[in-house]
């Protein structure tokens, strides 16, 4: 058994740093993300021209480390990653059930980090379900024609493609009758409206006014979306070996922020706070050894999802406690929303992260879809969502 | 570079310990067999014999809940190795009578002055005395166990002769933090296990038509105790591989592995005991001494609030300036 990330995985932590550093302004010790969207694409090109987006390299454990150590530095310094996150997720999935024309349209964008991908699944009426699609998708000739509208669509107006599940067959039901395209954002009949998270982040609300695609967008066969679907949900649920999403580095800079704290204070540390601290430095550790795992099994074995929903109900959870009790230790230094002097200045890093995790719990299959999969596939328990009841053939 | 496989004589080793204590039962245990078994000396390193194994077979007995006293065995033998001279001379002797050696420590707590305990004095036919300056190797009577929470063979003090001492501080530090890993490893043991006695019950025991093991607030309980013991055994791997792997990281790693296990132990093991209703508290069912042994074994240790104090201490005193600071764990 070895730990160790091992030399060359260290020294490319040090590319990242350096490659992250045109991107981070720190003031009073505090990092602040610069440059917004425009930032997010010079650093998936920045990627891409460093041959990191490496799509061959997916499931090797050099690589998935390396992945790995990026996102934790991006991450802790508030980098903002979430369009390469969902543009990777898509692309690992094309580059196995793509046709060759289709790999060859959009595969190479990615790997050159020009091409960025929204996921399309959540709609208004059921996020976390989502084999209850209701966006239609109509066949007409060589065209397909799209109405209905997705919600939490985050970075879809800053993609180029939305990864976008509908309902061809409006007769079936659950997981038949589902169709899945790369839809480009460019096409006509296509309203993308911000939605702002408490914490400041956009998401969005993405609406579908007869949109005509031609069949060649459509991935997998029509109706079939689901053995697809599963694909690319296995690597969004399977841990943290997709490049640009992080579960410890949130927690590392709670920690980072928390001796901050305990440095500003002259006097020997509390032990109450001190047990505090401690608890989230074991919380950092564990969410790290859990990306270990999912990133040495690789997202294909069998149990893959539940390795990877373990490692995501601890982190996310993980992240709500540490903050939680870091905003109680930061105390009247996290109310106002900035101030001036170090001190004010870790106060409202504290507040943003504060009011930034609880959407953890949330994004990207909840923690209660994560622990069905665990009681289910990992210890073999019934079903533990009752099936709805079948659909009226007349609807 | 991480690999979190079992290598193939840490294979073979735990096979050998299920076929041993199978050949058992709770009460009568071919101790002398396990002994040999666990009886690991630092030479066997190069055939991939490391402390990381010694933890893979502490989550083993933590599962079967048997051979538990083999754990401070395991410590015992490698301190006395590690202390050199006379102490490794007489380790020989001790390994080729396959004698069991057990540890007798005071446990770290906030409450009170506890006595030296040791988690296998009533059947050990020696100690090893963790102190503040050194370790004390002594000759033990075994006898009767003060009755305790988890029914383990514990005894207070000493009761033999004392053999040999060895003055350094540093050995009788780490053969604590050592302790704490294996322990750590045999709670996750427990915590596994427990959770899958649990998930079997309720997928047979019916309750208003339906299985119970389908409603989701008995589900994501279960789900939440396997979550918390693949933790507790990830962190445990990891502080022991440590002991060679990362020596700078090791202290630390053991505070945080049994800082973890012993709390999340706890509650993962009551969740999993609720899961059986009235059955769990009964003393037909298992699961129950899955609860109390967790407890008893972390009390034997210590109040893993101290390790969270710890680790929080060595975080905070990184921070100088009234900043954020990059700090590592």
């Amino acid at each position: 058994m070895d730990f160790s990330l091992g030399p060359t995985v260290d020294a490319f932590r040090e590319d990242v740093r350096d490659f992250l550093k045109p991107f981070i302004r720190v003031e009073n010790g505090v990092s602040h993300f610069v440059g917004g969207i425009d930032a997010e694409r010079a650093i998936q090109r920045g990627m891409g021209e460093r041959g990191w987006l490496d799509l061959d390299a997916e499931g090797d454990i050099d690589w998935n480390m390396k992945m790995f150590v990026f996102a934790e530095e991006a991450v802790r310094h508030h980098v903002l990653l979430a369009g390469l996150a969902t543009t990777m997720m898509v692309a690992f999935t094309l580059a196995k059930v793509g046709t060759p024309e289709q790999k060859a349209r959009y595969l190479p964008g990615v790997i050159a980090g020009e091409t960025r991908i929204a996921l399309g699944y959540s709609e208004p009426s059921g996020g976390s379900d989502v084999a209850a699609a209701k966006v239609r998708s109509r066949r007409e000739g060589d065209e397909w024609v799209i109405d209905g509208q997705k919600q939490w669509t985050t970075n879809a107006h800053n993609a180029d493609y939305i990864w976008l599940l509908t309902r061809s067959d409006p007769a079936s039901h659950r997981h038949r009758g589902l169709t899945l395209f790369m839809l480009p954002t460019s096409l006509p009949g296509i309203e993308i409206q911000p939605i702002v998270t408490m914490a400041g982040e956009r998401t969005n609300a993405v609406f579908f006014d007869g949109v005509r695609v031609s069949d060649a967008y459509r991935v997998g066969e029509p109706d079939e979306a689901w053995k697809v679907l599963m694909a690319a949900l296995n690597y969004e649920h399977g841990g943290g070996n997709v490049p640009g999403r992080s579960l410890n580095g949130h927690l590392l800079r709670l920690l980072d922020l928390g001796a901050g704290l305990a440095g500003s204070r002259d006097q020997s540390i509390d032990p109450l706070f001190a047990e505090r601290l401690g608890r989230i430095a074991i919380d950092a550790e564990i969410s790290k050894l859990f990306v270990y795992r999912t990133s040495a099994v690789g997202a294909h074995t069998h149990d893959a999802d539940v390795l990877g929903a373990i490692a995501k109900v601890f982190s996310r959870e993980a992240v709500v406690r540490a903050s939680d009790a870091l905003i109680d230790m930061a105390g009247a230094a996290a109310l106002p929303h900035a101030g001036s002097g170090p001190a004010a200045a870790i106060g409202a890093e504290i507040q943003h992260m504060f009011i930034d995790a609880p959407t953890g719990t949330v994004v990207g299959g909840s923690v209660e879809i994560q622990r069905s999969i665990i009681a289910e596939r990992g210890l073999g328990l019934p079903k533990t969502r009752a099936p709805a009841p079948p659909k009226p053939a007349s609807a | 570079m991480i690999d979190l496989s079992i290598n193939e004589i840490e294979e073979a080793i735990l096979q050998s310990l299920d076929r041993a204590l199978d050949a058992g039962d709770a009460g009568d245990l071919p101790w002398q067999t396990l002994v040999e078994l666990v009886t690991f000396d630092a030479s066997m390193a190069d055939d991939g014999v490391t402390f990381v194994t010694s933890a893979l077979v502490a989550e083993r007995l933590g599962a079967v809940l048997a051979g538990l006293p083999l754990i401070d065995h395991i410590v015992a033998m490698r301190v006395l190795e590690r202390a050199g001279g006379e102490a490794a001379t007489q380790r020989a002797q001790l390994a080729s009578e396959h004698a069991l050696v057990g540890i007798l420590a005071a446990p770290e707590q906030i409450a009170g002055d506890p006595e030296p305990l040791s988690l296998s004095g009533a059947i050990s036919a020696y100690l090893v005395a963790l102190n503040d300056d050194g370790i004390v190797l002594h000759r033990n009577v075994p006898g009767e166990s003060l009755t305790n929470l988890g029914d383990l063979p514990l005894a207070a003090g000493l009761t033999g002769e004392r053999i040999l001492a060895v003055s350094d501080p540093v050995i009788a530090t780490e053969a604590r933090a050592e302790r704490k890993i294996l322990v750590a490893a045999a709670l996750a043991g427990m915590a596994l296990k427990a959770v899958e006695l649990a998930a079997d019950y309720a997928k047979e025991r019916t309750l208003f038509g339906a299985p119970i093991g389908g409603f989701q607030s008995l589900a994501h309980g279960m789900a939440s105790g396997r979550v918390h013991a693949d933790g507790m055994l990830l962190l445990a791997r990891e502080a022991a591989w440590a002991r060679d792997g990362d020596p700078d990281r090791f202290d630390r790693l053991a505070a945080m592995a049994y800082g973890f296990a012993a709390p999340a132990a706890g509650e993962a093991t009551r969740f999993a005991m609720h899961v059986f209703g009235g059955y769990g508290v009964t003393l037909e069912y298992p699961v129950q001494a899955y609860f109390r042994i967790a407890k008893a074994l972390a009390l034997a240790i210590g109040d893993p609030a101290l390790d969270l104090r710890r680790i929080g201490q060595f975080v905070a005193g990184q921070g100088a300036a009234p900043s954020p600071v990059r700090v590592e764990i």
